[in-house]
């Protein structure tokens, strides 16, 4: 593959997994928080 | 794709008969693993931060990625290996685990774009990418493999 390419695909591929483990760590931080507050109140 | 035949069968294995049998032989190999993680978390931080211009200013990024590529490439080899008989211990746990599947998902989602993007992309002489790129990725890489250790890690809690 020519270098504008890998550039696109690694820009196109950082884009998507950025907003996946954004998503990702969000719901996983909202459940910790939601067992605190089942526990703690 | 159903993979529970596969966890199945690595249930009654051979390596599962050793590492449910031998603890030591599992602290071992799970020293390892850590070993593996720490190598590649190492390589990993090194070779992105130098991406961001942040350590090694001094050293020019082809020669730090280079060198930490090498060495990533053998971590990543421990890790399997060692991880594959860990996971052998409890591998239907691990098939009903949804941080399992995060881990491997966020692996899987690591090593293509090291070797399909990354790896070829700083073959090229690293002037000659667009700055946003190679800060896109350094970021990219690095929250990657956070996420793989820390959904690792969050196995053992879950």
């Amino acid at each position: 593959m020519n270098k504008e390419t890998l550039e696109k695909a690694a820009l196109g591929f950082a884009v998507v997994t950025l907003i996946s483990l954004a998503w990702f760590w969000t719901v996983q931080v909202g459940w910790v928080i939601e067992t605190l507050e089942m526990a703690y109140g | 794709m159903d993979l529970y035949p596969f966890f199945d069968w690595l249930d009654t294995s051979l390596l599962a008969d050793i590492s449910k049998a031998y603890g030591g032989v599992f602290a071992v190999v799970q020293m390892f693993h850590l070993l593996g993680i720490s190598m590649l978390g190492g390589m990993v931080l090194v070779g992105d931060l130098r991406l961001l211009n942040i350590v090694m200013k001094d050293i020019p990024s082809e020669v730090v990625i280079e060198n930490t590529h090498k060495w990533f490439n053998v971590a990543l080899v421990i890790i399997v290996i060692s991880g594959i008989f860990m996971s052998s211990a409890v591998a239907l746990k691990l098939y009903y685990n949804t941080m399992f599947w995060a881990k491997m998902a966020s692996l899987g989602a690591g090593v293509v774009f090291v070797y399909a993007i990354r790896r070829p992309l700083l073959k090229f002489d690293h002037d000659t990418i667009k700055p946003l790129t190679l800060r896109m990725m350094a970021i990219t890489s690095i929250l990657i493999w956070f996420t793989v250790a820390a959904s690792g890690r969050w196995i053992g809690f879950s």
